[in-house]
């Protein structure tokens, strides 16, 4: 969207840094606290830095309530933009006195909107003043370099993960301070974050990103649920049965397989390779179908991760009640201690017979491993659905094909794709996900599901 | 005092003011060329510091050479001087700190250099997301985080001026109070075997370059104190 629009801040950044690939649109309110969350190395940073005009993308476009930044012809360098940012380490002058490195950026002339005594009393510098940077500790440094960018009379600030570089002790004490520079400013933020925590405690708007692009944009309100059992839960998460709804997916995305095309004498697999995600896809995927009223059951699980991306545990859903039947935590280096255990396998084999019970379109498990296979619980359900005649639809790694072909052996099962499918498979939804965004029409093949639902 | 006669006094004097013009004229021309070395990225920028530091490798006399070359009658050096009436750059004052500054420069550039390198790019980019202009933060930033490298490249600037011969002697030669400095003085008198007044210049050289080191590891001493 490549227009100024006042009250809205626009941006779209394409281009290559290095080897990094950005290619990022965003269209947000000029209001509130707009948090930019993904894993590291995301692009989250970059784009901050476009914005900011302290990189300089050829293929970019920029502007703020109305006033244009950056487009094909122009480019206001860095010192002619009216923004404030906050780097990760605090970066004052250590040639200037706290004093002096608050004043930096301040305007000569009186009459100022945000004043120096009120970012003092706000962020409770009042003692360090006349202190060389040299002798402040790492959060005081940042609550000064925050003044510092505040005093500039900025129309927008940006915050580049500001408290990632400090202690947990530390980041508890600058918060209270964040809170009330939001509260008590009505500035638009971007606030760069990969911690959940700390943009659940102030933003409004939620960006997230992954791999240089914008996944998904809009209020915090309705895309924060579906982040939230990531979010909530500690490293170690429990094994309790929780009540939460699945929420809103984050994605759906088009994929070309027919369901009215799989056997239902056979269990269908999609065989995948471990980099290709086809389990988190069939997913979300069974989840928005079940959400939509379509008649499916099963169970499916996905990776919960952390805020930096690292897989802290996995969790199993009911695809009819939408509750998480169970939860399993890792055992070090990534491997995990149970994956559907015992109880879990149990409860995964209880989902199914329910969804046979409500004779659903179609049974989803969207993830098969060796664990499924050790545990005997499952085997019967799925044979009882293909007596009932409901096909199932599962995916299975490379690596766990014996097992499954031994698991299935007296059921029948049926491969939809092959290894060597998948290359064009992943081609051929990359192509359509591209051109259904080109369009912003709904795709047009009957059996994919529009890809990619981008709210602003 | 007799030794401290009308002869010496104009050397001392001839050598503190040729270093003092030398080292200001330094200090000008070697910030901007260290600014440009220590943010260029082309590949030619390491071809331009290696030029500038040729006088570190290069004899004096193969320097002096080329400059009394440039300096003489026939060279750009001569038509300048025809401009106030004169025949030649060489053998005069002038021609000296033209000489001095294309010797010390290496000792100027690379310590500014490489304190404008060390600030890194993020004190920059701070100042110009608090709407500094480029001049102001080269000014309010970028110069006063790197004074301990303008420190160093004075100091070594004025130092190496004071104490070139080889150079002085080509482009120079031995007039008194036009290019008669301290280390050519020095030498003539020990050629003319008056051991006392080459003794005690010789030993005010020592003191003075005893002074600079001590000068420089304060300053550098100064300078990681404040960075710590």
């Amino acid at each position: 969207m490549r227009m100024a629009e006042p009250g809205r801040i626009n941006a779209a950044f394409r281009g290559r840094l290095g080897h990094f690939v950005l290619d990022a649109e965003l269209s947000l309110p000029a209001t509130g606290v707009t948090a930019i969350f993904g894993a590291s190395g995301c692009g989250k940073t970059t784009v901050a830095r476009c914005i900011a005009g302290l990189e300089h993308m050829t293929d970019g476009f920029c502007a703020v309530d109305g006033e244009v930044w950056q487009d094909h012809h122009s480019f206001r360098p860095v010192h002619r933009r009216p923004i404030g940012y906050v780097f990760q380490e605090a970066s004052l002058f250590q040639h200037l006195s706290v004093r002096r490195n608050l004043s930096f950026g301040a305007p000569k002339a009186a009459g100022a909107q945000i004043a120096f005594d009120e970012v003092v009393e706000l962020l409770g510098l009042a003692a360090l003043l006349d202190r060389s940077p040299y002798r402040l500790s790492g959060g005081e440094r940042q609550r000064v370099a925050i003044g510092r960018a505040l005093l500039s009379q900025p129309k927008l600030l940006l915050m580049d993960e500001p408290l990632a570089a400090l202690d947990h002790t530390t980041r508890n004490e600058i918060l209270p301070f964040l809170e009330r520079v939001h509260e008590r400013l009505s500035l638009p933020v971007f606030y760069i974050s990969h911690d959940m925590s700390e943009i659940e405690r102030f933003a409004d708007h939620l960006v997230l990103m992954e791999r240089g692009r914008v996944v998904e944009a809009g209020p915090l309100r309705s895309l924060g649920s579906a982040l939230r059992p990531a979010a909530d839960r500690d490293r170690y998460g429990d094994c309790s049965d929780r009540q939460n709804s699945v929420g809103k997916p984050l994605r759906m995305t088009a994929m070309p397989i027919d369901f009215h095309d799989i056997d239902p004498n056979r269990v269908a697999a999609i065989l995948y390779r471990p980099q290709d995600d086809v389990d988190g896809l069939l997913a979300a995927f069974a989840q928005d179908l079940a959400r939509f009223g379509e008649r499916i059951g099963g169970v499916v699980q996905r990776n919960i991760k952390d805020g930096s991306g690292c897989q802290v545990g996995m969790q199993a859903v009911d695809l009819m009640t939408g509750r998480e039947i169970s939860i399993c935590q890792p055992l070090g280096s990534g491997a995990m201690a149970c994956k559907l255990d015992a109880a879990g396998l149990a409860e995964a084999a209880v989902a199914v017979t329910r969804a046979i019970a409500a004779d659903v379109d179609l049974v989803v498990i969207n993830k098969f491993s060796k664990q499924e296979a050790a545990g005997e619980g499952l085997r019967d359900e799925l044979a009882d659905a293909i007596a009932s005649g409901i096909p199932v639809l599962t995916a299975v790694p490379e690596k766990c094909l014996d097992a499954w072909n031994d698991f299935t052996g007296g059921i029948g099962t049926s491969l939809l794709c092959e290894r060597g499918a998948i290359d064009g498979w992943w081609q051929d939804l990359s192509s359509r996900i591209k051109r259904a965004r080109a369009a912003r029409l709904p795709a047009d093949a009957p059996a994919a599901l529009l890809a990619d639902h981008h709210v602003g | 005092m007799e030794i401290w006669s009308a002869e010496i006094r104009q050397s001392v004097l001839l050598t503190i003011e040729l270093a003092a013009i030398s080292t200001a004229i330094l200090l000008v021309l070697a910030t901007p060329l260290a600014w440009w070395l220590a943010h260029a990225k082309g590949w030619w920028t390491e071809i331009i510091a290696s030029v500038i530091a040729l006088p570190l490798v290069l004899p004096p006399t193969v320097l002096g050479f080329y400059l009394l070359v440039l300096l003489g009658p026939d060279g750009p050096g001569g038509w300048i001087a025809r401009l106030w009436g004169e025949r030649t750059l060489a053998f005069t004052f002038e021609g000296l700190v033209i000489g001095s500054v294309v010797y010390s420069m290496p000792f100027v550039v690379q310590p500014i250099r490489n304190a404008f390198t060390a600030i890194g790019e993020r004190p920059l980019e701070v100042a110009a997301t608090l709407r500094a202009s480029p001049t102001r933060t080269f000014w309010t930033v970028a110069v006063p985080l790197a004074r301990p490298g303008f420190l160093t490249g004075a100091v070594l600037g004025f130092a190496h001026t004071v104490g070139e011969f080889g150079l002085v002697l080509m482009i120079g030669g031995n007039i008194p109070d036009r290019t008669k400095v301290l280390s050519v003085a020095i030498f003539d008198y020990v050629e003319t075997s008056r051991w006392r007044e080459a003794s005690m210049l010789a030993g005010l050289m020592v003191v003075f370059a005893f002074a600079v080191i001590l000068t420089m590891t304060l300053v550098d001493k100064r300078a990681a104190r404040a960075a710590a």
